[in-house]
């Protein structure tokens, strides 16, 4: 025993399942694992819907954003600047010690991948500058000690690195894969990303720039010939997705089924609890191209009808068939016609049969497909930039550098046009925009923006760089009356909702014809920009905080 | 890797064969004494109260040969003719007498029980020592108070039994056991003290049968402690299982039967009130009304009654709660044999508890064989063989992590969705949540440890007063679980089948995993006493620890069919599967140096070197000393022969130790903590039109590469007295103990972009005092005993490097550890007047609002505003017994208790819509502030107002939750009557008890009456039990 005793084990003893960086970076591979792990969806991400107009959920019924009580221990907000940051020193990690693999990597690869990273961190700058104004800019390897005398930079010195970062990624990387190979970030990515920055932060000529930069990328991207099917399964590899993160149900990277209940019918499994708002309904003109407080063929009591084609796209229509049922959320329709079960069935999504049916009356059809219901599953890609934003970008920009020309509503046109699922030339077919008028141009584009884009983040960022936030967050939810309360006569809506300039709805004349679900709420003195996250000041009182938190 | 000398392991045949050739040998020994002359002795010997005490060994000085007392205490033994003869009388629990046998052929003996005070031996790191004899802070427990405490764990029963020992528990689940802390707050690793069970280190203290335990002794200071040097910071519960003793031989069975009941239990409101309140939250929040008709609600009790499948009112926790008291029982088997060489005991443990609702079980197998074998005068071995195995099963994804909670369901669930409808089939619940249904169908979780370990340890004593030991004990652990979690499909009311669903698919999670931990000691004791006043005693030692891990999991879903919870079943296309290793390790060299002068001045000095894998080599070892000394004062001729004082030391000690036991992020152990290790991740593609998953790898922690060892200094000052001839005993002690390099878990800039590494952060000091007291007597037949103990520790945080925020608690410079940090409250807002102008949190603030304090005067409220708010740790922990025995009875209580405490009100008694749809605690009626209210009502409103908006900002954490904690607990009563011999001994039993007994019985605190003091939110219950049993002696 004494000699098993003396003969000891080592204790020299390294990790038996993961790597470790004293020898990470060395080759190719170990390279590409490093660049691989930050298309993950953690560090790509729109904005939650539920902080703008467009959506509500009754169960939640607020958030920091539209309730107004966003602070600086908020963990939605401390996560988002948490990943951002993550990403940041992952790939700082990998810039300082890339050369370790130089000798056995060949040199076009390095670069590919040194841009993809340099992209991937200008990225996270970006999404940290427009949400929180001045924030911390490390450009390599911290050490924790150093760290704590770290001070905020301006946002205007971050954007020109951003901006530098990603003129390096355009210049570096190719603009397209072949079918063969990995489908990785691109040159359109790297300007599509300059593009949005430069937007949100008013930098008009450099939004202008890159937007017409991708759109002279002749063959590489444009606009999926069908809007709806955009967001469903054949719609993840067209050409008109310029950033998107795969998810796929096999490979453990979806959403859980509570998600997808909480956006499907009651009919049909789910709990119709997080969805489109009155005001978002509202938003859609008519055929005829004016918003439905000028236009003739908007009928209060037929509010589908003769509408602009992307409202029934993105919002179920009243008596149609959906994931198998008839929906309606009528107080009187108790039962409803299921094709699925091919009979009729109690309707549970009318708050008649059941309280907790749709509140606003309404549920979302964009990106759901119909196995939802019965996979409980979404794993629909992640959008992050399509090219139609790129043309309404370029729209933007050039409206508001007062360079209005035949370019601008060209672009605009042909993301109409889609809509209708015509061409841009094809002016008889859909209201085509000629007007020249900035005023006028503006209000167009804004909600071109609002009626195109629901449900895919981008909402909360217009409402905050337009300074309507405070306008617009303060306006009750709107919902339909209670069955008992509901006029039958005025069914669905009592008259046309007035819109202002702005496109902001006003439901104050309809009484209890309307009813008011929650209050939203948006403290302007503070809350264009983000808190940051409490932690840091306590950590570091070189960091100063954002007025008013 | 090397220790498995498998031959060392010990194997039942030759064991056997070993016992026939001892008995061989046994046989002669009886069979010589006829070769001489010899003469015979009889005699009886009983015990003080003149009752017989069977199996006493009665052996003649100097030579192997003897006898033991039949059933009756009676005896006879052959003795030479010649010469002078002393016979050695000699019993477990009473003091040994030697008798010189004159010329009569009668001796008739009574024992004296042992002076268990001071005389007791108590075992100390690597030996052990008299009680008598000790110079550090040193308590230590006895079979008694272990086992009688008829708990299932080890770990329950040391609650309130040892001054400065804190335990603490949140749950009376099936199978939990208890947090231990020794002596306050060390660091926050692992602030659980290092468990050592018959000289080995074992993970937990639960992996020994509570029936087993001889003695626990728990090392305070780190004087007792530094010989376990880095691992001994938190203190060292040591653990000794009973052995069989040279004379005895029994069979001993005891079947217990025990219900368990739930001490305290939250109500929640009716459907109507619950529809009212939730509309009023509703309009609170700016809705124009709520959700629920008047009319549906005035009507609904009736609506009900007609048509109860429509309009449900279910109380959930009823349904869910099928069972007021959950059974509990044991049975143990114990067999013990001692003879002169050879020393048996076997002890076979099971026990199981059940839980209020279905599916819930635990069960434990405890199987343990103790054996000494005396080879020759020189060599003896000890051989022991452990097994245990436990099941916890529970329904779907109740375990490990707790996701589906049948406690928190009933609780959170309100009455307005169904569990079954009218004709007995489950309803859909709240759109496919039914905990009913899962409970019924959901499927289970399953998960089975087996544990295996032995000990094997050579003594040998090559000349007088040198012992050398050699020992290795290796512990196998082969855990597996079975995780199944299945879909549930509904039907509608009228019995069609429902698109409801309560998952997405049926999941199928299986998990292997294999440990493997060695422990190796090499000891060498020296003990030479010089001309009868100098005794030194020098220890000297080498030990090695090893452990390795690896697991493996692997998971299906979508399984077509499911009653078949096999991987097999599931889709190939929805299958995942992972594996993890790692190991550790450390050697340790150490020393210890004894001194004492006529058992009157005592010195001690240990001395520890540890090496830890965990470190970087550079930093890897670390040296711990200790010093302690001691004087017995009653030595003294001065005080040698006082009436009244038996016995009085003073002792002081100083000493080190050390921690290296680290925790990640995730709670796990940290067995690499200073390497920035690469986790890999799965990062999705599109290639040929199609999803390709690619592997990714990033550093998540950030590495300390210089971390080490964390160091505690004790001083302590001590003081033994007994009184009375030892019938009243004191002790106690002051101390104060430093760490320094504390390892902490620092929050860092987020910015840096890594979650937050341990760090030797500062410095957390720690100053406390114990009190230990006892009065034991005989008054006739009666004998009794009082013990009782208190103690205090507050731990503050000295010169810290930063700031660790933990939720609600924070640990910072010159806060107490994990002290609770949040905003100071003034009551709620009752007017718009107050709130205009004033400083608030959110522009949504409205009336019936907590109003908070703006600490730094910029006039608003914000996370700057926050300041500690007082120690979230029990402060004064008291504890003691009462112990009786009379003729056949004996009689015992125990009880418990933390004098202060700040403790936050459970979230499920105070807060209403949890998951923003849940019930409402029916303690808010009548006591929230309502805008319906009258001013003086909402004057003395006690929760706010009903608010989804304002819900996060009126809970947030404040002194306005925070009451008074403390509590005192009658933790057992036990009533036992043993059976007169005389009735039974025809049957060869030689005794049997029965008993009545119940833990936790009642408490006092100023919780409200449906909260338990102990219990944390949506836990399951703290539990009365009440048990009966029997034990059979043969």
């Amino acid at each position: 025993m004494a000699v098993g005793l003396s003969a000891c084990h080592t204790l020299d003893l390294n990790p038996l399942s993961e790597a470790s960086t004293g020898t990470f970076y060395s080759n190719q591979t170990e390279l590409e694992l490093a660049v691989n792990d930050l298309y993950r969806l953690a560090f790509w991400g729109n904005d939650n819907e539920l902080f703008s107009d467009n959506e509500w959920h009754r169960g939640q019924l607020t958030n920091a954003v539209i309730g107004g009580t966003m602070n600086a221990d908020d963990a939605a907000v401390q996560t988002f600047w948490l990943n951002a940051y993550k990403a940041i020193a992952r790939a700082n990690s990998f810039l300082a010690n890339k050369d370790r693999a130089k000798a056995n990597t060949p040199a076009s690869i390095l670069l590919r991948l040194e841009a993809e990273i340099r992209l991937i961190r200008a990225y996270q700058y970006s999404r940290l500058v427009t949400h929180f104004g001045d924030v911390p800019l490390l450009t390599q390897p911290v050490a924790l000690e150093e760290s704590y005398s770290i001070k905020r930079t301006s946002k205007d010195e971050i954007l020109t690195f951003v901006f530098a970062e990603l003129d390096f990624a355009t210049a570096n990387l190719p603009s397209t894969y072949a079918a063969a190979d990995i489908k990785r970030l691109t040159k359109g990515a790297a300007l599509a990303i300059k593009a949005r920055t430069a937007l949100y932060m008013g930098k008009w000529d450099i939004a202008r720039d890159a937007s017409k930069a991708i759109m002279a990328l002749t063959g590489t991207y444009a606009l999926n010939a069908s809007y709806p099917q955009l967001f469903l399964r054949a719609g993840e590899t067209s050409k008109e997705m310029i950033v998107s993160i795969p998810r796929d149900e096999k490979q453990q990277v979806f959403s859980v089924a509570a998600y997808v209940q909480d956006n499907i019918s009651r009919n049909a499994g789910g709990f119709g609890a997080q969805l489109p708002t009155r005001d978002l309904l509202d938003a859609y003109e008519a055929i005829d191209g004016k918003p439905i407080d000028e236009s003739p063929l908007y009928d209060p009591k037929a509010p589908f009808k003769n509408r602009d084609p992307r409202l029934t796209a993105n919002i179920v229509e009243f008596n149609t068939q959906w994931l198998g049922y008839n929906y309606t959320p009528h107080p009187d329709s108790l039962l409803i016609f299921s094709s699925k079960e091919n009979k009729k069935v109690s309707n549970k999504d009318t708050r008649a049969v059941a309280a907790f049916a749709s509140f606003t009356g309404f549920l979302w059809k964009k990106g759901i497909d119909q196995t939802w219901p019965d996979r409980l599953v979404e794993d629909n890609d992640a959008i992050i930039i399509r090219y139609a934003e790129i043309l309404l970008t370029y729209a933007e920009a050039m409206i508001e550098l007062g360079t209005i020309d035949n370019t601008v509503l060209d672009a605009i046109n042909q993301v109409r046009a889609r809509a209708y699922g015509v061409s841009a030339t094809d002016t008889k077919s859909y209201p085509a925009v000629t007007t020249t008028n900035a005023v006028a141009l503006k209000q167009i584009l804004r909600r071109e923006r609002r009626v195109e884009f629901p449900r895919e983040g981008l909402r909360y960022m217009d409402l905050i760089r337009w300074k309507l936030a405070e306008k617009i967050l303060v306006k009750p939810v709107i919902g339909l009356p209670d069955p008992a309360a509901q006029s039958r006569a005025k069914w669905p809506f009592p008259g046309v909702t007035p819109l202002d300039d702005d496109g902001i709805a006003d439901y104050t004349g309809f009484g209890t014809d309307v009813k008011v679900l929650a209050q939203r709420s948006f403290d302007k003195s503070r809350q264009y920009l983000w808190p940051i996250p409490a932690v840091e000041k306590r950590v570091n009182t070189n960091i100063t905080q954002n007025p008013g938190y | 890797m090397v220790f498995l000398n498998l031959t060392l392991i010990p194997k039942y045949p030759k064991n056997m064969r070993q016992k026939h050739l001892l008995s061989i040998v046994l046989l002669l020994v009886w069979l010589s004494p006829l070769m001489a002359q010899t003469k015979e002795v009889t005699g009886k010997v009983t015990d003080e109260a003149a009752k017989d005490l069977p199996g006493v060994s009665i052996v003649i000085k100097g030579t192997q040969r003897g006898t033991t007392t039949d059933a009756n205490g009676v005896y006879k033994l052959a003795i030479p003719e010649q010469g002078p003869v002393t016979i050695t009388f000699s019993f477990v629990g009473y003091q040994s007498q030697d008798v010189s046998l004159g010329g009569q052929s009668t001796l008739d003996i009574t024992m004296k029980p042992e002076d268990k005070a001071l005389s007791e031996v108590v075992v100390v790191g690597y030996g052990t020592q008299r009680k008598k004899d000790l110079t550090g802070a040193i308590s230590s427990i006895g079979a008694r108070d272990v086992a009688g405490r008829q708990t299932i764990q080890v770990s329950d029963a040391l609650q309130g039994s040892i001054a400065g020992v804190s335990v603490t528990r949140t749950s009376g689940a099936p199978g939990s056991g208890s947090n231990i802390l020794i002596r306050g707050i060390t660091t926050i690793g692992t602030n659980s003290p290092l468990i050592i069970v018959d000289g080995v280190p074992v993970s937990s203290i639960d992996n020994v049968n509570p029936g087993d335990v001889e003695n626990i002794t728990v090392l305070k200071d780190a004087a007792s402690a530094s010989i376990y040097g880095s691992r001994g910071a938190a203190g060292v519960i040591l653990v000794t299982t009973k052995r069989a003793k040279s004379g005895q031989g029994s069979l001993e069975y005891t079947y217990e039967y025990g219900v368990q009941r739930a001490t305290a239990m939250p109500k929640y409101v009716g459907v109507q009130d619950y529809m009212r309140y939730f509309n009023e939250q509703s309009t609170n929040d700016g809705a124009s009304t709520g959700p629920f008709a008047q009319s549906l609600i005035n009507n609904y009790l009736d609506s009900n009654r007609v048509s109860p499948d429509r309009f449900p009112n279910t109380d959930w926790q009823k349904s869910l709660i099928t069972r007021e008291n959950a059974p509990r029982q044991r049975h143990d088997l114990v067999f013990t044999m001692g003879t002169g060489k050879i020393k048996t005991k076997a002890s076979l443990g099971y026990s199981s508890s059940g839980a209020f609702y279905d599916n819930r079980s635990y069960d434990r197998y405890l199987f343990r064989v103790n054996n000494d074998l005396q080879v020759n005068d020189k060599i003896g071995v000890n051989l022991d063989v452990f097994y245990k195995r436990t099941a916890n099963k529970g329904n779907a994804n109740e375990l490990p992590n707790n996701d589906f909670n049948p406690i928190y369901e009933g609780r959170v669930m309100p009455p307005i969705y169904d569990d079954v409808y009218s004709d007995g089939r489950v309803a859909f619940g709240k759109d496919g949540r039914n905990p009913l249904a899962k409970l019924r169908n959901g499927g289970f979780t399953r998960s089975l440890g087996n544990q295996i370990g032995g000990r094997m340890s050579f003594n040998y004593k090559p000349v007088n007063g040198l012992t050398v030991t050699a020992l290795v004990a290796p512990v196998f652990d082969l855990d597996k679980n079975k995780y199944f979690s299945k879909q549930i499909r509904y039907t509608n009311p009228d019995g069609t089948p429902s698109t409801v669903v309560n998952q997405a698919r049926t999941v199928l999670n299986e998990g292997r995993s294999e440990s493997v931990s060695i422990n190796g000691q090499l000891l060498a004791n020296y003990v030479k006493e010089f001309g009868g006043a100098h005794t030194i005693d020098i220890l000297a030692g080498f030990e090695e620890n090893y452990r390795s891990l690896e697991t493996l999991t692997a998971s299906r879903s979508g399984f077509a069919l499911t009653d078949f919870p096999y991987l097999n079943s599931g889709s190939t296309e929805l299958r995942d599967n992972s594996g993890s290793a790692n190991a550790s390790g450390l050697h340790s060299f150490f020393g210890r140096l004894q001194y004492n002068y006529k058992s009157k001045y005592f010195l001690q000095g240990n001395l520890r070197s540890d090496l830890s894998s965990r470190f970087a080599a550079a930093y890897r070892k670390a040296v711990y000393p200790s010093v302690s000394a001691g004087w017995t004062i009653s030595e003294e001729s001065f005080l040698k022969n006082n009436p009244w004082l038996s016995f009085l030391k003073v002792r002081g000690s100083w000493g080190q130790a050390g921690n290296e036991r680290l925790l990640d992020k995730d709670g796990n152990p940290a067995y690499y903590p200073y390497l920035a290790t690469i986790d890999f991740s799965n990062a999705l593609f599109y290639q040929n039109g199609s999803v390709v998953p690619l592997t990714g790898g990033g550093q998540q922690v950030y590495a300390v590469e210089n971390i080490t060892w964390e160091t505690s200094k004790t001083l302590d000052f001590g003081l033994d007295a007994a009184f009375l001839k030892d019938r009243l005993t004191i002790s106690a002690d002051y101390y104060k103990k430093t760490t320094t390099d504390i390892l902490l878990p620092l929050d860092i800039p987020l910015y840096l972009g890594y979650d937050k590494p341990n760090q030797n952060a500062g410095t957390l000091n720690v100053r406390g005092w114990e009190l230990e007291g006892a009065w034991r007597d005989r008054v006739g037949k009666l004998g009794y005993s009082i013990a009782a103990n208190l103690s205090d520790a507050k731990s503050t945080v000295g010169d810290l490097k930063g700031t660790e925020f933990r939720g609600d608690q924070i640990i910072r410079n010159g806060s107490q550890y994990n002290e609770w940090f949040g905003y100071l409250s003034n009551g709620l807002f009752q007017t718009q007047d107050q709130i205009t102008g004033a400083p608030v949190l959110n522009v949504t603030t409205k009336p019936g609002d907590v109003r908070y304090v703006d600490v730094n005067k910029d006039g608003k409220i914000t996370t700057d505003d926050k300041v500690l708010l007082g120690g979230a740790l029990p402060r004064y922990l008291y504890g003691g017994n009462l112990r009786a025995d009379y003729e056949g009875f004996d009689f015992g209580i125990t009880f418990q208790g933390v004098a202060k405490k700040l403790s936050r009100l459970n979230t499920d008694a105070v807060q209403p819509f949890a998951e923003a749809f849940g019930n409402m605690p029916a303690d808010m009626v009548g006591k929230f502030w309502r805008l319906s209210n009258t001013a003086d009502q909402n004057l003395a409103a006690t929760y706010p107002r009903l608010s989804r908006t304002s819900n996060t900002a009126n809970y947030s954490l404040s002194d306005y939750w925070l009451i008074k904690g403390g509590y005192f607990r009658v933790k057992n009563i036990t009533l036992g009557y043993t059976l007169k011999q005389d009735l039974i001994k025809k049957t060869g039993v030689q005794s049997l008890r029965f008993y009545i007994s119940a833990n936790d019985v009642l408490s006092f605190s100023k919780f409200p009456k449906y909260l338990d003091p102990e219990s944390a939110s949506y836990s399951y219950p703290i539990v009365t039990t009440l048990m009966a049993g029997a034990t059979i002696r043969f």
